[in-house]
């Protein structure tokens, strides 16, 4: 416990604004250095370009009150306008440069570092529940003013800051009294926005539910998964009705929200007009009464009117760099979750230590969150090649027993030893060479259907060896049958073209993707659920074929499929409650031949159904 | 010509759709408050012309303070109305997913399971639903609309406002080049200057809105890449364990390399080249106009043509126009390459469902005594060469309890859907009491069957809603279904009973609940129904041994006296039905007894002893 408060300690540390802006540096340095000399270039730009039109009409107003000569006026416009054409161009050039820069970068670099920890990290700390928050975080952080935007919206920063000083070098040349005001003027418009973000915030949760809901009740509606109960029950109208529902609940949410809103808006009208008003005030009082050439009260009232413009941007800019700040930390505390597991370790067993023996040792584990234990001190051990049945209740803790074996999970107490060492003991990747499996859910990638099977790149599938297995797991004839035969896509919601296979032919795929790791230990949990008795007692026949040489463990809850292994394990409460072969069991008379007679009775000849 | 008639005409119907969806109100009150502030910012701009007009002629603050007045008068006036439109539009602006979402939901709804299950059409609901994520076809089209209709009046106001500016004559009498601004022949060279460079920026926004869009679509399949790994393979629910034993990393990053990153490194090289040339070519002409109507003005000033103030106005006018010429080519671009994602929106919402309802009742017969015959029916599924069903004559009596074996796609789920209409035969007919199905009342058809789906769903609302399949229900009797499918006492032992949802998808506090329990709950949902016949398609395949067994010793009860299918792969379960019939290869290909079909020796044989053989000694 005191460990584990530690490590939310240790992470809740956040990092510093600065360290933040190092670190995304470094890694676009890494990425691609023109990116950021052009995004720094870009900051005086927009200043710039804003000054030079506010310059221009004062410019041509001079000109025309003091009747100058078409030249003069000629070469002043000219002057100015192809300094803002030039501007516009280098700005607009620099500015698609960044903006396609960060999109590659959001999209490759930045994307494949979080994808590539989700695969890489320790098995328990992915699927340990703080995790889960944090890996949508750190997905989120590549949003929108995320992460890789954070230089971009530095530079905006600078830039704001830049046309905030030079306006107010313009106007403070009228009078110095217009900037406290416009910013006692701002401030108060903010203070509205604040006040309506923080209720909106207490919303937030209410808004969220929401949505979530009408997104089940749309998904559902159109997923056909459900689509066979939905019509032969008639609940679209109560699908329709729920739809409905969460509009209604939507339309009174907005309800609520919409006078403050409409309260701010007009406030922030009201106060540009009351600014505009006081502005012109003050400089018409200013040119009647003074020699004030015509040009400088175009340029003050441009400057004053436009000064909101850029403490927005530089209020903007400031709560993005905030934000995108946060967006930052969030992304590299998720990177820096500590391995918990040793990459390297002893050398895996080869040679005589193959077909491998596993010893399970008082072996406990607890998931976080649960009351009690899902596996107690259970001891177990399997010789080398033995090919070991697991059975129990649904919910037993017969796939925690497989991912404990396989060095996914690390048991809290007791040790699992593979060919006599603490599996702790090997290096962690290493470590799953030794295993081949087929579990129960498995989601397959959209790509080919020897890349599912061979789960590496093209290059380095062995087609023969490809083949070979798939005749083993039964599934050639299907594959051969298909136009693109193994270079069939799967999964028909990304590729248009892909084919779906049935739940049967699903088990193939997976039974020959194990069978194509040739690993000495295979684990099949539930293989046959979707097969057919036919095709169900092929697996069977040709198990001892499969698992030759190997050490194995079958899970089922069709104990006919305890016959061909040498041992079944009868799992209860976490624990190995009877464990010997099939007929010592049934002998025994205690729960496994319950359940084994409570299954064969419907088999048996003389026995009726009740 | 005629691509243009039919772009209109897709338009047009978009828009009608959007009406549907949105309101009849919304697309012109939202033109209107999009356009209100373009017109404040030209009343700002005539007035402060005025302003300046006044102080050179030398007036009083007064004379010139008044047009601030009014001015800001006007303003505030627009602005108040914008914002009470703004305040009657709010729903729909705010709302406008989960409008459309609503939408499609019902139109989802409302097609037949065939066209559900077709993946053509499930490709087209595909595509609809990401166009609507990712705002393109319906969900784009009012905004473009929108934009299209202020810019176009934006442009009509400006053309209003300065045509003074050509036709101003100042001083004909003086020499040179000022003589020169005066003519004409001046004023026709600068419209011409002017419209060349609008042409050319009207070119260079449509060239660039077109590759924008094809960049847009490629991230578009970028993004569902993304989604899908995201949220099938690389979250806690997916496949963390086999990327892990498998070692899939060097893969899933090299696919991810190629459907992801190379995908947007191909779509941000369009941007970047788009940007870099057309839009550049916008940008820079926007600013050459900026320094043209500036000289164009100015020269005439000088002339004498008009005032200081009409400088000022005229330069507001003609940028504020010009921003909207280039706005409106931009939008004319996308709303043009909007029209292939408004033509798949409207594949999926033209779909109309297709099951032939009769008008017969179920008056017509006694449902109690109702026989299901197959004659002769052979079935293909849409899109498919090879028949599910060949041939299949099979009669379902009244009362009888039958067990359904035999392989994998041998036919027996193509058989049930059949019979509960989720199909209609491809050939051949199947008739209850000798009258032909499809001429019974579809919705009154299906109150025939109770049927728990190998596949089956609950949806994550309330259990009672789930065993009615409905929100309004009678609670004794959920209770009563519940006890029966034994899971009653689970139930009960819930916090809000009968009122807890099940999972926590819909409301977080609902329960979740094994496999087993929720299957019973299905099995209560048929019971529920009241139906004759009841249909239980593969219920225990997930089970383990013991709730198993507790299904079939409860099958009677479930039966009741209703006709009763059995589907199953677990053999043992042909021992408590009166009748077997043993499908391969789309038809029946044995029919009998238990003990009839085994001292035949043939395919149920087969079956039977390549599973009893296990369990017999």
């Amino acid at each position: 416990m005191g460990k584990k408060e530690k490590r939310k300690e240790k992470t809740k540390q956040p990092y510093a604004y600065f360290g933040n802006l190092l670190f995304v540096c470094r890694e676009q340095w890494k990425f691609r250095r023109s990116y950021m000399i052009a995004a720094a270039a870009t900051t005086p730009m927009a200043s710039a370009s804003a000054v030079l039109a506010a310059f221009l009409p004062k410019v041509v107003l001079d000109c025309i009150e003091r009747h100058v000569s078409p030249g003069e006026l000629l070469w002043k416009v000219g002057l100015l306008s192809l300094c803002s054409v030039l501007l516009a161009a280098a700005n607009n050039f620099l500015t698609a440069y960044c903006n396609n820069s960060m999109q590659i970068a959001q999209n490759s670099f930045w994307r494949m570092q979080i994808t590539d920890k989700i695969m890489d990290m320790d098995y328990h700390v992915f699927t340990r529940k703080g995790t889960r928050s944090k890996r949508e975080k750190a997905m989120n952080s590549l949003m929108r003013n995320g992460a890789p935007a954070f230089i971009w919206v530095n530079i905006h920063l600078f830039s704001a800051l830049f046309g905030f000083t030079a306006f107010t070098a313009i106007i403070v040349r009228c009078s110095f009294w217009f900037i406290p005001a416009l910013i006692a003027g701002y401030a108060l418009s903010v203070l509205g926005w604040k006040a309506l973000q923080r209720f909106r915030d207490k919303l937030k949760d209410e808004e969220a539910r929401i949505r979530l809901r009408m997104d089940y009740v749309s998904q559902r509606s159109k997923d056909f998964a459900e689509a066979k109960d939905i019509r032969v029950y008639e609940m679209q109208p109560m699908l329709d009705h729920k739809a409905e529902t969460g509009l209604r609940e939507r339309v009174s949410l907005l309800h609520r929200i919409h006078t403050g809103h409409m309260f701010n808006t007009l406030f922030e009208d009201v106060l540009m007009l009351v600014t505009t008003i006081g502005a012109y005030a003050y400089l018409i009082h200013l040119k009647i009464h003074t020699d004030m050439p015509l040009g400088d009260f175009a340029l003050y009232l441009g400057a004053i009117t436009g000064f909101g413009s850029w403490l927005t941007r530089l209020a903007d800019a400031f709560s993005e760099s905030l934000e995108c700040a946060h967006a930052v930390s969030d992304y590299r505390s998720f990177l820096d979750i500590p391995d918990e597991r040793g990459r390297t370790g002893e050398p895996l067993p080869a040679g005589e230590d193959l077909p491998c023996a596993i010893e399970f040792d008082h072996v406990t584990f607890t998931y976080e969150d649960a009351e009690k234990p899902t596996i107690r001190d259970f001891t177990l051990t399997i010789r080398p090649g033995e090919h070991v049945a697991i059975v129990g209740d649904n919910g037993a803790g017969k796939t925690t027993l497989v991912k404990l074996l396989c060095g996914l999970l690390p048991p809290d107490s007791g040790q699992i030893r593979v060919a006599g060492r603490d599996v702790l003991t090997y290096g962690r990747d290493d470590y799953f060479t030794l295993f081949a499996t087929v579990l129960q859910s498995v989601n397959f990638l959209p790509a080919t259907v020897a890349k599912n099977i061979a789960l590496c790149p093209e290059e380095e599938i062995d087609r023969d060896r490809l083949w070979n297995c798939m005749r083993k797991a039964n599934i050639d004839e299907k594959i051969a049958s298909l136009p693109d035969k193994e270079n069939t896509l799967m999964v028909k919601d990304i590729h248009e073209g892909a084919t779906a296979f049935s739940g049967g032919e699903q088990q193939r795929l997976l039974l020959a993707r194990a069978l194509y790791k040739d690993a000495p230990i295979l684990v099949l949990d539930e293989p046959t659920a979707a097969l057919d008795p036919i095709a169900e007692n092929d697996l069977y026949m040709q198990y001892s074929t499969f698992a030759a040489g190997k050490t194995s463990i079958y899970i089922s809850h069709r104990l006919s499929s305890t016959r061909f292994c040498d041992r079944v394990v009868l799992l209860a409460d976490g624990k190995a409650a009877e464990v010997g072969s099939h007929e010592e069991l049934m002998r025994a008379g205690g729960a496994y031949a319950e359940l084994f007679r409570l299954q064969s009775r419907y088999y048996e000849q003389e026995v009726r159904a009740q | 010509m005629k691509k243009l008639r039919e772009n209109l005409r897709i338009q047009l119907r978009g828009l009608r759709l959007n009406q549907e969806i949105n309101g009849k109100r919304y697309t012109p009150f939202n033109i209107l408050a999009f356009y209100l502030p373009v017109l404040a910012n030209y009343v700002t701009i005539h007035f402060s012309g005025s302003v300046i007009t006044a102080l050179t002629e030398g007036r009083s603050f007064w004379d010139c303070f008044r047009y601030v007045l009014l001015s800001a008068g006007l303003v505030f006036a627009i602005y108040l109305v914008r914002r009470l439109i703004m305040r009657a539009t709010m729903d729909m602006n705010w709302s406008s997913w989960y409008r459309r979402e609503m939408y499609m939901t019902r139109k989802a709804l409302s097609l037949d399971f065939a066209q559900a299950e077709n993946p053509e059409i499930s490709a087209m609901l595909g595509k609809a639903e990401n166009n609507s994520q990712m705002y393109n076809g319906l969900a784009h089209q009012p905004i473009l609309i929108r934009s299209a209709a202020v810019n176009l009046l934006s442009i009509v106001t400006a053309i209003g406002m300065s045509s003074g500016m050509l036709s101003a004559r100042g001083d004909t009498t003086q020499g040179g080049v000022l003589q020169w601004v005066n003519s004409p022949l001046f004023a026709a060279l600068f419209v011409l200057f002017v419209l060349l460079l609008l042409v050319l920026s009207v070119w260079g926004n449509d060239a660039q809105s077109k590759r924008a869009f094809r960049a847009h679509q490629l991230f578009g399949k970028m993004h569902m890449v993304r989604r899908y790994y995201e949220r099938r393979v690389l979250n806690e629910s997916g496949s963390g364990e086999d990327i892990r034993i498998f070692r899939e990393r060097p893969l899933i990053a090299q696919e991810l390399e190629n459907g992801i990153a190379c995908v947007s490194r191909r779509a941000a090289a369009i941007n970047l080249r788009a940007d870099s040339t057309f839009g550049m070519i916008a940008s820079v002409v926007t600013a050459i106009i900026g320094g043209a109507v500036y000289l164009f003005v100015g020269l005439k000033a000088l002339s004498g043509a008009f005032g200081a103030g009409k400088v000022v106005e005229y330069y507001g006018v003609m940028t504020a126009m010009i921003t909207a010429f280039s706005d409106l080519a931009w939008t004319l671009g996308l709303l043009r390459s909007n029209r292939r994602f408004l033509e798949e929106d409207m594949a999926f919402f033209d779909l109309r469902g297709e099951m032939q309802s009769g008008s017969r009742t179920l008056k017509e017969i006694d449902p109690d005594t109702a026989e299901f015959t197959f004659h002769d029916v052979s079935f293909r599924y849409p899109g498919s060469e090879t028949y599910a069903l060949r041939h299949l004559n099979l009669t379902l009596r009244r009362g009888e309890k039958l067990a359904v074996v035999g392989r994998n796609g041998s036919g027996k789920t193509t058989m049930i859907k059949l019979l509960c209409r989720l199909y209609d035969p491809t050939e051949g007919i199947v008739t209850v009491n000798g009258i032909d199905v499809r001429e019974f009342n579809y919705s009154e058809y299906l109150r025939l069957f109770g049927v728990v789906f190998q596949d089956f769903t609950l949806l994550s609302f309330t259990v009672a809603e789930n065993v009615a399949a409905g929100e309004a229900y009678d609670e004794e009797k959920v209770m009563r279904c519940l006890d029966m499918a034994g899971v009653g006492e689970r139930v009960r032992r819930m916090p809000k009973g009968v009122r807890q949802c099940v999972t926590k998808l819909y409301e977080e506090d609902g329960e979740d609940l094994s496999g087993g329990e929720s299957q019973k709950i299905a099995i209560a949902r048929a019971l529920y129904k009241d139906a004759p016949f009841v249909i239980l398609d593969e219920p225990t395949a997930a089970l383990d041994p013991k709730s198993e067994a507790e299904i079939y010793a409860r099958f009677d009860e479930i039966s009741g006296g209703r006709t009763a299918v059995y589907v199953s792969h677990r053999m043992s379960s042909c021992r408590f039905c009166e009748r077997i019939v043993v499908f391969a290869d789309g038809k029946v290909v044995e029919d009998g007894t238990h003990e009839s079909l085994l001292a035949a020796n043939g395919a149920y044989a087969q079956l039977w002893n390549a599973q009893a053989q296990y369990y017999t000694e």
